[in-house]
Order: C-alpha cells, then sequence, then structure tokens
C-alpha cells in the first residue's frame, strides 16, 4: 500500500524537476551576412529601399526629409516589394542610434514579408543592414 | 523529529543571504516575426547598454571574437550567432561585432527578441 503523503512528495519531486529543468526556446530574427572575400555587388538605384534610422531612432525611407513613423513601414515595404521583385531593402543606422529602434525596423520588414507570403506573394529575403558613416 | 527539521529549515531560511548575481542587465527589444532558433547550434553574442561584450558568459574585446567565433565555427559549422543586445545599446558596437564575424566567416546571424506583449 502506498501512503497519500508519500505520493504527494514524489509528485512534487517530479514538479520541481520540471520547474527546473524546463526552458522556454529562444526566438529571434535571423539573416544571413554577406561573405567578406564574396565580391561586391553593384546594385540599381531602384531596386533599394534605404530605410534609415537616425541618430534620434527617426526612420527615413530614401532621400526622404520627412521622418516615416513605424507603423508605416510594413505598409511602404510591402507595396515596393509587390512592384519590384528584385527589391533589396537596405537597412541603414547611424552609430549612434538605439539598436532597438534598428531591430524595430527590421521585424516590421520581415513581417512585410511574412504578409506578403502568405497573401501568394512570395520573395526572396534581401535584407542588407549597414551603418552610416558620418566621421 | 519533523518538528526539529522546520526549526532548522526555519533558522537556515532567516539566516540565508543570496550571493548577488554579477550578470548583465539587458533588455531585449520585441519583436512579432521572431522564429525559434534551433538550440543546439548557437553561440550567444551578449552587448549591453555600455557596451560590454560577452561571449557565451566570457567578457571580451572587439579583437578576441574573431579567434574565439572561429574556434567555435570549427567544431559546428552551421553555428548561429545569437545577439543578445539591449534594445538602448548603441547600432556602432553590434555593426563592430558583425564585422569581426564576417571575418571569422559565422554569416547566420540572430538578433534575440522578446515575443510581443509578454
Amino acid at each position: 500500500m502506498v501512503g497519500e503523503s508519500s505520493m504527494s512528495d514524489v509528485a512534487f519531486l517530479l514538479l520541481v524537476f520540471f520547474i527546473v529543468s524546463t526552458t522556454f526556446p529562444e526566438i529571434g530574427l535571423t539573416l544571413i551576412l554577406p561573405s567578406k572575400s564574396g565580391e561586391v555587388k553593384e546594385v540599381a538605384r531602384q531596386n533599394v529601399m534605404q530605410i534609415v534610422t537616425a541618430r534620434t531612432g527617426a526612420y527615413f525611407v530614401g532621400t526622404e526629409e520627412i521622418p516615416t513613423q513605424l507603423m508605416e513601414l510594413k505598409g511602404r515595404v510591402k507595396e515596393r516589394l509587390t512592384e519590384n521583385e528584385r527589391l533589396i531593402i537596405s537597412l541603414e543606422s547611424h552609430p549612434d542610434a538605439p539598436y532597438g529602434r534598428m531591430i524595430d525596423a527590421l521585424d516590421e520588414v520581415m513581417l512585410g514579408y511574412n504578409e506578403l507570403q502568405e497573401a501568394g506573394v512570395a520573395r526572396d529575403r534581401r535584407i542588407s543592414l549597414k551603418m552610416l558613416d558620418v566621421e | 523529529m519533523a518538528d526539529i527539521a522546520f526549526l532548522l529549515i526555519v533558522f537556515f531560511m532567516v539566516t540565508t543571504i543570496f550571493k548577488l548575481e554579477q550578470g548583465l542587465a539587458i533588455t531585449l527589444p520585441r519583436s512579432e516575426a521572431g522564429e525559434k532558433i534551433p538550440r543546439e547550434k548557437i553561440a550567444h553574442i551578449w552587448i549591453d547598454e555600455r557596451s560590454t561584450i560577452l561571449i557565451d558568459d566570457l567578457v571580451v574585446g572587439l579583437g578576441d571574437i574573431e579567434p574565439m567565433i572561429t574556434a567555435k565555427m570549427r567544431e559546428n559549422p552551421a553555428l548561429i550567432i545569437s545577439f543578445n543586445t539591449d534594445d538602448a545599446a548603441q547600432y556602432r558596437v553590434v555593426n563592430q561585432a558583425m564585422e569581426r564575424l564576417k571575418l571569422a566567416n559565422a554569416l547566420r546571424v540572430s538578433f534575440t527578441t522578446m515575443p510581443e506583449g509578454q
């Protein structure tokens, strides 16, 4: 006969074991960096969509002087990707720009790709990260 | 007997002082498009707000990144470098680290984020 109290001891032991050993999967935004040894490719200007993260964390698309809100980025990315299947999205950041703001923009770009894919417009993820040359 | 045991437990609970952990305080950015990263392929680079860089729990300088990652790549060529960078870190530091990764030919990177709304 197994006692009631030793049963709950075992249950607690198992509970503690699983609480301690459980780890949650890490999630992240994955990219492939360009190889250092690879040749530099010339890309036509109309195939590049620049998204600049300024020092303040504001976003500028291309050479526009009016900042774009984070919420608008995804729509604009999707629009450009739909018209041009060879589009490269170049995320360019000021050296002092907060990292989190660049990631926010990258997230919107990734979401744009995902939503297009769900809508049946498959595009290769052509994303490039760059630091602005300000010195 | 159980009374004595409890007395001892209470005594130790009250007198215990926890060892203070000296970890990095990193607030990860949040994302909606984040995907799971296969755990067995990850090497971590941590960068905090004050630009301290750690590779798998070791504090390193920028110059140490290339040899350390090269050694790790030799063990596991499919390695994914996961950036655990503070939300408020300067982009400059991340960029410098990525340049070193390119030298080590470690081209698969992931920017670890917290899921949105947690």
